[in-house]
């Protein structure tokens, strides 16, 4: 399998979140400045929607009729954007704290936000317990709070099954839970794994860490999840490029990345591709040789690589599967001459066998 | 020790001359009985003239926020702008002046602290920087500058007291650079008594006396011994060595006859509660403690936490509001003690980070314009001076850097800063160098 | 009072010595940044002196005796333009020395043609110490401090080759002894001691592994064989490069050797970890600056070094109670410096040179197939082509800075400093204060076959070694340096003085946990430290009068004046003065508790500063 560049787009600032139309013509990037881009994906031309976010815009999605992507912001608001008008549809208040991830029902008529602020809870700075819920879904048409349930802040990532019965969230301390949504508060599974989570004994006693992203495989049996894994000393970025693959309803792990497949750095963003059989986890690389990679999800093996020398915080298939967009940030460039350099990337692969 | 420091204000004798007057004062005070010749404790039984030291004492309280926190996410924040992270600012009680959303605490009690917003250094290693920030000047090769604590037990510091005039909590054995500055000499030219002692965490451990079979007398007589031997080894052989033994030994006696006070077990509930459940901040309650009890020079860290190269707003998003809810008490419960004029309080790193954030999510070393926190003890209260562009990349208004904080420092605490070090054979030394001027403008 | 610093010479017009102690930490501080391994402008380079004289894009800047001709002297002036530095003026002082500086290289040649009068032929290394440390004092204005006399040497010899003090039967047949090679006689019986084993043993120890910091550690040094391979070397006196070799290639042959393994294993497979141990033994420097960037302040030091040495070892993984296996495929890493360039690691030496290797192009995989294996079947496999074991063999032939390394160790862990200070960074950053010395040193340790006794014994045979303690500048060596005692010098020491059974593992480990540093740049006693020697129970034990030890000797005496003088003898090693005798009699008359009052006496003896200390 190979991955070539097809198209490679800067941004004025760097792009947190990402949503995508089926056929690959332009995707919506909720960028560091709290605006969401329309992003042309042939000429790179991006249009910011009317209403930012209060602070860093952290994910965005699109509804199934392509008139309406909703965006979650660090100010803890969800924005609906109309993408004809550019004009904002309502602004609910989701969360006293940052709205970490969206993710969107496979139906379209749930959004799900994840948050959770992490406070001292301990002498050894586990993290405290939450204020208030924090996962919460909405009901995508009218805006209402449909659900809500309590993890351990923060939450950071999460998904819904393909079904759309089931939401997985995942948090800082590497621990998964999963609900049905029209059932009991209580999750039906639930399991942590040490993998992601650092815990400084040379420079600090706290936690870093956690899952960063969550996908439900395609048949709905098994769930990805990916992000660092342990450092000594967090403060390296160095802990392994991370994935973990589990029978989520037994709260087992079933794979995980193999010995010599992987570089270190933070691994921000899974998608499985369309066929079922592939995905893609991509992020930042501190060592290694790829920051992007598609892995075999039977035998988990690594398939193709690339390395983009850049931090990707989000990826997506076409509906094929053919093309790759893998978006994100590089390092924010020191200002010169009162500008402030470019930092946002989009880029598109063509997948190849 | 400086000439000037010559110069005996109550309890606070320096010269040798004064030391043998003050133990037979003090023979007098307690009637005469067969006086342990260094230990004071009794002195503090008397309470005219515990009252007495105890005004007159001076203290300083450093949180060290080693690693370096960010000016943004603090003291500085430039909400909207591509520096600006994504926590925003919010009003304080000083009219016009912002501080980041994460300090909603010390906002409020804004009018009580003073901010510097334009320290400007030159070291953005961390050893460099903490030896820089810790000394107060730049190093000369050779020759070992002491600490801002131990310029402060030599000057400042009680003769004697139960309590080390240096305490060092920080649970944290590691800390990288932070590791080898620790097992460093931070008392340099002032000698080994002037050394801090270490807390915190394991550190703070004590054996139960386990020679309970020695009767107590014979202890103090065989210790009476061991000094002795040591000391004369000591002048006969100029040893180093056992100059710091003795220091150690001292130190000892003082920190058995006080070992509650390092127990955060022992700490009022109520208080505990109040600071948080963290380490750092039980730790800065055990420091309002020891001052309470008239500890002169406390400095608490923990490790290098603040050091977010990787996951800036994922942990400062932690460290902040701590840092905030410490502050927030620390200053009320010494107003409230009438601690905080002869308190100095500081709250501070070695540099500050840099305005844009890097492809790990963190921010990185930026000593080029960072901000600080003081407040107590010869200081002004609610000022804010220097100030950064809309960026928070250059100083723009009146930049700040060791040494000037240094001189505004021994100022407030009614120090010369430019008395010459009186060191025989060695170049001449000052406790700040270049007659660097002091912060004017937050001097009472 | 005020600690008594270094006295430095009032006047001082040698540039070497002018540099390292005033112009080298200015230009660190104030123009390296610009103008140095990091960064070049205008071309110009002031990291060392070499550099600085070659000059930059527009010519040299530097006159040799003549500062107000010399660009980088004009260029300090406040009025000048351009200025340098750019952003900061420098103080009259730090200008003044620049002056000094230049100046003082006027005369340069007149200095460089003395480089050393001294012939280079020497015939034993305790000549060539003497001679090369007696044209030091010379050239310094210095005279040497008074010999030790027979009572302090063989204390002090003892010490360091078996790792305690002298029994009390030990030193009076050494002061007995009339014959005139009695000390050498003396350091050969020791060195060919057990005890010697045991004594390097615990100082290799540290400086490979660093000190245990939790319990089970240390008993799985012993129970790998890393103590016995490690004792076993020594005794044998293996030649150094051999042993090293051994280290890293980690495959150890004999069973004697087994424990080889562990320096490598300990570290579980954290390759930077076992790069950044190697190469203070390698090269005689750390490099852990190296890992992010190029060293700003040592040149040589670059991010290829470091990750060139990791890349020695990322084939490497720990097999369970087995060893350490390689593989013969992967390891393949870039490394990003700080312009976010990337480079691949591949094995590189401190000379620059790469191990030759193809790596796979592209995405192409590399196959891992039996054949690349000498056993594939093998639990710990062996690559044909071995990444580390061609990495230990450049590392540990024609390799002039190993015996250079291992020199500058053994040195400072005999005279307290090291020819170059601190001695684990031998780097462009640190000048040796004898560099002549340590180069005959090197050569000839290397050309030995790098023959550790010999190196010892003729270190500790030399005049420097046996001098007394004094007020000299350290780096000039015309005193002894203070030296502490380590913990099992300690422990040990303690036994003999308070006559107790030999093994006491109890004791030595407790004193390991309280005192862990082996020769620290800073003495610093802790409190917890004076606590430990204060309250602790085995220690206490010691001082018990019980089977024929010191205190029961001491508890049957009747007259105070003998019980102060044997517990001075047993445990100082020599008699009270009449100001000792005075104070100890004051205390003897206070105890209440007669029958411990002679080991409480010996408690004041043993904790005292001069027990602590080297004599």
């Amino acid at each position: 399998m190979k991955l070539t560049l097809a198209y490679d787009h800067k941004l004025d600032t760097g792009i947190f979140g990402l949503a995508a139309e089926q056929k690959l013509d332009r995707v919506f990037a909720a960028c560091a400045d709290g605006a969401i881009y329309e992003m042309d994906i042939a000429s790179g031309r991006a249009k910011a929607f009317d209403t930012r976010h209060d602070s860093y815009a952290s994910g965005c999605v699109l509804l199934p009729d392509g008139k309406t992507v909703i965006s979650g912001g660090y100010d803890g608001a969800l924005i609906w954007h109309d993408i004809e008008s550019g004009h904002s549809l309502r602004t609910v208040k989701a969360h006293r704290f940052w709205s970490w991830q969206l993710a969107l029902s496979p139906d379209g008529t749930r959004v799900a936000s994840v948050s959770g602020q992490y406070l001292p809870g301990s002498w050894k700075y586990e993290p405290a317990e939450a204020a208030e819920p924090c996962v919460k879904v909405f009901d995508t048409r009218t805006g209402e709070l449909v659900a809500s349930r309590n993890h351990l802040p923060p939450v950071l990532s999460c998904a819904f099954s393909p079904d759309g019965k089931q939401i997985a969230a995942a948090n800082m301390m590497g621990e998964v839970r999963v609900w049905e949504l029209d059932g009991s508060e209580a999750p039906v599974s639930k399991w942590i794994s040490p993998a992601f989570t650092s815990w400084g004994t040379v420079k600090t006693h706290h936690y870093c860490g956690g899952i960063y992203a969550l996908g439900f495989s395609p048949d709905g049996a098994s769930l990805l999840g990916c992000g660092m894994g342990p450092m000594t000393d967090p403060m390296a970025g160095n802990g392994k490029m991370t994935w973990q693959r589990w029978d989520w309803r037994k709260g087992e792990k079933i794979d995980e990345i193999k010995e010599g497949q992987h570089g270190s750095g933070l691994m921000e963003s899974l998608v499985w591709h369309p066929d079922g059989k592939h995905f893609v986890m991509a992020g930042k690389q501190a060592q290694g040789t790829w920051n992007a990679a598609l892995f075999n999800s039977g035998d988990g093996n690594l398939v193709a690589s690339i390395d983009t020398k850049k931090r990707i915080t989000h990826s997506r298939f076409s509906a094929s599967g053919n093309w790759l967009i893998l978006a994100g940030a590089n390092g924010q460039p020191q200002r010169k001459n009162d500008a402030w350099p470019a930092w946002g990337k989009l880029q598109v692969y063509q997948l190849e066998a | 020790m400086t000439n000037e420091d010559l110069k005996c204000a109550a309890g606070q004798c320096r010269t040798d001359e004064h030391k043998v007057h003050r133990r037979l004062f003090l023979k007098g005070l307690t009637g005469g009985t067969v006086a342990t010749v260094t230990s004071f404790s009794g002195l503090f039984e008397n309470s005219a003239f515990a009252a007495e030291t105890k005004k007159a004492q001076k203290h300083c309280i450093l949180l060290w926020l080693c690693g370096a926190p960010s000016q943004f996410e603090t003291w500085d924040p430039k909400p909207g702008r591509p520096s600006g992270g994504p926590f925003g600012s919010i009003p304080t009680k000083i009219p016009g002046v912002h501080f980041s959303s994460l300090m909603p605490q010390c906002a409020q009690i804004a009018d009580k602290l003073n901010v510097v917003r334009s320290m400007k250094t030159a070291q953005s290693e961390h050893l460099q920087a903490i030896t820089l920030l810790q000394q107060g000047n730049p190093a000369r090769a050779g020759f070992t500058r002491p600490t801002l604590g131990s310029v402060f037990s030599n000057a400042v510091g009680q003769l004697d007291s139960p309590l080390p005039n240096f305490i060092f909590i920080d649970p944290i054995p590691g800390g990288n650079e932070f590791e080898t500055f620790k097992a460093g000499n931070w008392a340099g030219w002032l000698g080994a008594e002037h050394a801090p002692v270490r807390l915190g965490g394991d550190y703070t451990q004590f054996l139960n006396a386990g020679s309970d079979t020695i009767p107590e007398h014979d202890k103090e007589t065989r210790e009476s011994l061991r000094r002795f031997l040591t000391r004369k080894f000591e002048r006969d052989r100029n040893s180093n060595i056992a100059r710091s033994q003795n220091a150690a030994f001292e130190r000892l006696k003082g920190m058995t006859a006080s070992a509650d006070l390092f127990d955060v077990n022992k700490l009022p509930a109520p208080d505990r509660e109040r600071y948080g459940p963290g380490s750092f901040a039980q730790h800065a309650l055990m420091a309002r403690h020891l001052v309470e009890n008239g500890a002169p020079f406390v400095m608490v860290a923990n490790g290098m936490n603040w050091d977010n190269h990787v996951f800036q707003h994922e942990i400062h998003q932690m460290l902040v509001p701590e840092l905030d809810r410490v502050l927030f008490h620390l200053v009320n419960d010494l107003e409230e003690r009438g601690l905080l004029d002869s308190t100095l309080l500081i709250a501070m790193g070695e540099f500050g980070r840099t305005p844009w954030l890097n492809a790990a999510r963190g921010r990185d070393h930026y000593p080029n314009a960072w901000s600080m926190m003081m407040t107590g003890c010869g200081l002004k209260r609610g000022m804010v001076t220097g100030a950064t562009d809309s960026d928070g990349v250059d100083v723009i208004e009146k930049p700040y850097n060791e040494q000037n904080l240094f001189a505004t420092i021994f100022k407030a605490l009614g120090i010369d800063p430019y008395a010459e070090y009186d060191l025989p054979g060695m170049p001449t030394f000052h406790r700040v160098e270049n007659k660097a001027e002091p912060i004017r403008e937050l001097l009472a | 009072m005020i600690a008594a610093g270094t006295i430095r010479a009032a006047f001082c017009a040698d540039p070497g010595e002018l540099w390292s102690s005033k112009i080298r930490p200015l230009v660190d501080v104030n123009c390296v940044k610009c103008h140095g391994p990091l960064e070049q402008k205008s071309g110009l380079e002031l990291d060392t002196p070499e550099a600085a004289f070659k000059g930059g894009d527009d010519g040299k800047v530097i006159v040799p005796g003549k500062p107000e001709e010399s660009l980088l002297f004009q260029y300090l002036d406040p009025k000048s333009d351009p200025h340098m530095p750019p952003k900061k003026q420098l103080g009259s002082v730090e200008i003044a020395s620049v002056r000094e500086w230049i100046l003082s290289l006027g005369s340069e040649s007149r200095e460089s043609n003395a480089k050393t009068n001294v012939a280079g032929q020497f015939a034993t290394i305790t000549e060539a110490v003497d001679g090369f440390m007696a044209e030091g004092w010379s050239k310094r204005g210095v005279s040497a401090s008074a010999p030790l006399d027979d009572r302090g040497w063989c204390r002090r010899i003892y010490l360091d080759l078996a790792g305690r003090i002298p029994a009390a039967s030990e030193l009076e047949n050494f002061l007995q002894t009339g014959t005139e090679r009695k000390r050498e006689e003396l350091v050969d019986s020791l060195i060919a001691s057990d005890e010697y084993a045991v004594r390097m043993r615990e100082l290799w120890d540290v400086f490979l592994m660093g000190r245990v910091k939790r319990e089970n550690q240390e008993e799985r040094r012993i129970k790998s064989g890393w103590w016995s391979f490690l004792e076993y070397s020594f005794r044998e006196n293996r030649p150094w490069n051999e042993t090293v070799r051994e280290m890293l290639v980690a495959r150890p042959a004999k069973e004697e050797l087994k424990g080889a393994y562990w320096f490598l294993f300990e570290r579980r497979d954290e390759h930077q970890l076992i790069a950044e141990a190697v190469s203070p033994v390698v090269y005689g420097t750390r490099i852990n600056c190296a890992q992010c960037h190029d060293h700003p302040l040592a040149r040589e030091i670059k991010q290829a070094h470091y990750w060139g040495l990791v890349a020695a070892f990322n084939r490497s993984k720990n097999v369970k109670d087995e060893g350490v296996a390689e593989s013969a495929v992967g390891g393949y890493v870039n490394f990003t410096n700080l312009k976010k360039e990337s480079q691949p690691a591949l094995v590189t030496l401190l000379n620059g040179k790469t191990l030759p290797e193809t790596w796979p192009a592209g995405d192409q995989k590399e196959e891992d197939t039996d054949d690349k294996y000498m056993d594939p079947k093998a639990k710990v496999r062996v690559p044909k082509l071995s990444r580390r074991e061609a990495f230990a063999d450049a590392a540990t032939q024609d390799n002039p800075l190993l015996a250079r390394a291992f020199v500058n160790r053994m040195w400072s862990v005999f005279m307290g400093r090291g020819l170059v200070h601190p001695a684990d960074e031998m780097n462009a950053r640190n000048v040796p204060s004898h560099p002549e010395l340590l180069d005959w040193l090197a050569r000839d340790f290397a050309k030995s076959g790098y023959d550790i006794k010999r190196l010892v014994r003729g270190l500790v045979l030399s005049r420097v070694y046996g001098l007394s303690r004094g007020d000299a500048v350290p780096e000039s060596f015309a005193a002894a340096i203070e030296r502490p005692l380590s913990a099992e010098q300690l422990a040990r020491s303690w036994r003999v003085a308070s006559g107790a059974p030999k093994e006491d593992e109890k004791l030595r480990r407790a004193v390991v946990m309280s005192i862990p540093e082996v020769l620290p740049k800073e003495y610093n006693a802790t409190f917890q430290q004076a606590q430990f020697l204060e309250n602790s129970p085995v220690l206490a034990e010691l001082l018990k009068p019980g089977a024929g030890n010191t205190a029961e000797r001491l508890s049957r005496l009747q007259n105070n004046s003998e019980i102060i003088r044997e517990a001075f003898l047993s445990v100082l090693g020599r008699l009270p003065d009449t100001e000792e005798v005075s104070a100890a009699k004051d205390f003897l008359k206070e105890q209440t508790n007669k029958s411990a009052a002679g080991g409480e006496l010996l408690w004041a003896l043993m904790i005292n500063g001069e027990f602590l200390t080297m004599p």
